[in-house]
């Protein structure tokens, strides 16, 4: 394969793939600039090992490298989770699209970057507890204590949101 | 709160999310990273295969100018970080230009200069600070101590790592200077029957696979850099196209007088650096196979461990006469290994 192809078919997996790619890095950072930051690092690395990835799973790549490269830069900057999720968030009354954004915003800054991650990669990416468990470089079974966990701090953090959430009856 | 509307939930806050096409972009830069990878390890290739040829060397206050390793293949690519071959070094050897290192004992004295590793890295207790990934690993007897970001240290137990039988015979204990996996995030140990013993630093979980992938560096964990090791030995492990040689070449030393002849040294993007031991009355001593590659604090600086009485991790600014002080390295161990490179100086 030349250059110009190699050049050719990751242009056109990137192109493709970047925008579900950068909705997953939004829902793992919670910040749009550095959702973009991840996004480019991921398919940089991507396009380097394009050679041996474009016959594999480059996507699945791509999102190791956004969870791992998060997780990295979480805790090299030491940030700390603070966040009051009862502090002028609009609880009564029916809600509306940006409450429920700044709710569900909210509550997940209460996970941790591992949390979070699972809860994103399981019920936004669809993964399996295995996929889930590769992109992490753990187990499966620390994807599912990690999920339970994620779950039942959303729920103690966000009661809010777990109440707009309830299965209509 | 259901999972099935937690997954609605999601997908309708980031439903309008969008950016530009980056696939142009992350092509290029991505050219430019490959271009990088192989201009170091051609130059290290053409300096190392140049240093060890037969003959004696000299010393030569008039140095050519050294070649230039050409790459016609990706020549379009541009970057900040292309590395410069080196031009003026302390002597040359072989029309290659060698640059001399501090001695063990001016090591001592370097500026600290900044790095993702505390200045001071202490090796006697157990310490437990949880870690999602290491910048090193100190092993030391059936124990490891692991430095992650921010000065983060670990103690690891591993006397769950059995030993290994070569096919003549000798056993040994398997640390070596791979076993922390490029990502940091994973301690790796080979084990007899050709399986691998896992520690996963995250979660401090141990497992046995037949194999380990280490995608950020694929290289063969014995490096082959066309060298002709009857002349002297690589060691350590290459890291973006440098590498450690042990003694055999009769490379250039500053005094004769007072420095071991034929000195171990390092490969760099077409520059040499040569260790200065010098002799001493059995204080100080730099130990065999003194100066492993750590790895990378930017694109120009080079990491080394200084082994030696009081052990050491130096920075050299290759092709310069630029050294600094990275740690200084408090309690014995038998061996290291590092995941340092130019995206952890931040």
């Amino acid at each position: 394969m030349t250059d110009r192809d190699a050049a050719a078919s990751f242009t056109r997996w990137a192109s493709e793939r970047q925008q579900a790619l950068l909705r997953t890095a939004v829902l793992l950072c919670g910040d749009h600039h550095r959702a973009e930051d991840l996004v480019q690092d991921a398919l940089t690395k991507v396009a380097v090992r394009w050679a041996r990835l474009r016959d594999q799973n480059p996507d699945a790549y791509a999102r190791q490298v956004m969870v791992r490269t998060n997780i990295s830069w979480w805790r090299k900057q030491r940030r700390e989770v603070v966040l009051d999720v009862h502090d002028g968030a609009t609880a009564a009354g029916p809600a509306g699209a940006v409450d429920r954004r700044l709710l569900l915003d909210r509550a997940l800054a209460q996970l941790t970057p591992r949390q979070r991650a699972t809860i994103v990669l399981r019920f936004y990416d669809d993964l399996s507890e295995r996929d889930t468990a590769d992109a992490l470089g753990v187990t499966p079974g620390t994807v599912k204590s990690q999920t339970h966990a994620a779950l039942t701090r959303l729920r103690a953090a966000a009661p809010e949101l777990a109440e707009l959430l309830e299965e209509p009856t | 709160m259901t999972q099935e509307r937690l997954r609605e939930l999601l997908r309708e806050r980031v439903a309008d999310e969008t950016m530009p096409d980056r696939s142009a972009r992350a092509w290029q830069a991505a050219r430019v990273v490959r271009r990088r990878r192989r201009l170091g390890a051609a130059a290290g290739l053409v300096a190392a295969t140049v240093a060890v040829g037969a003959g004696i060397a000299a010393v030569d206050s008039n140095p050519p100018r050294p070649r230039q390793p050409a790459d016609p293949a990706v020549s379009d690519a541009t970057g900040p970080s292309d590395p410069t071959p080196a031009t003026v070094g302390d002597a040359t050897y072989q029309g290659v230009p060698v640059w001399w290192s501090p001695d063990q004992r001016e090591e001592q004295d370097l500026p600290t200069v900044d790095s993702p590793l505390p200045a001071d890295i202490e090796l006697g207790d157990r310490p437990d600070d949880p870690m999602d990934r290491a910048l090193a690993a100190f092993a030391h007897g059936r124990s490891a101590t692991l430095v992650g970001p921010g000065g983060a240290r670990q103690w690891v137990d591993l006397s769950g790592v059995q030993e290994v039988t070569k096919p003549n015979g000798y056993t040994y204990f398997p640390a070596w200077t791979g076993m922390l996996t490029s990502d940091g995030e994973r301690l790796v140990f080979p084990q007899p029957g050709q399986t691998w013993k896992v520690y996963l630093i995250a979660t401090g979980e141990w497992t046995t696979a037949d194999s380990y992938s280490d995608d950020a560096d694929p290289g063969p964990l014995t490096p082959d850099l066309g060298f002709d090791t009857s002349a002297a030995q690589a060691y350590g492990e290459v890291r973006d196209g440098a590498g450690s040689f042990g003694m055999g070449v009769a490379l250039p030393v500053r005094d004769p007088a007072a420095y071991l002849s034929s000195p171990e040294f390092l490969v760099a993007r077409g520059a040499v650096l040569a260790f200065m031991d010098r002799f001493t009355r059995g204080t100080d001593s730099r130990f065999k196979e003194c100066c492993p590659v750590a790895g990378w604090l930017d694109d120009d600086t080079v990491v080394y461990e200084s082994r030696q009485t009081r052990p050491l991790l130096v920075s050299w600014r290759v092709g310069t006469r630029d050294f600094g002080l990275v740690s200084r390295v408090h309690g014995g161990y038998d061996v290291a290994s590092f995941a340092l490179d130019a995206s952890d100086a931040g």
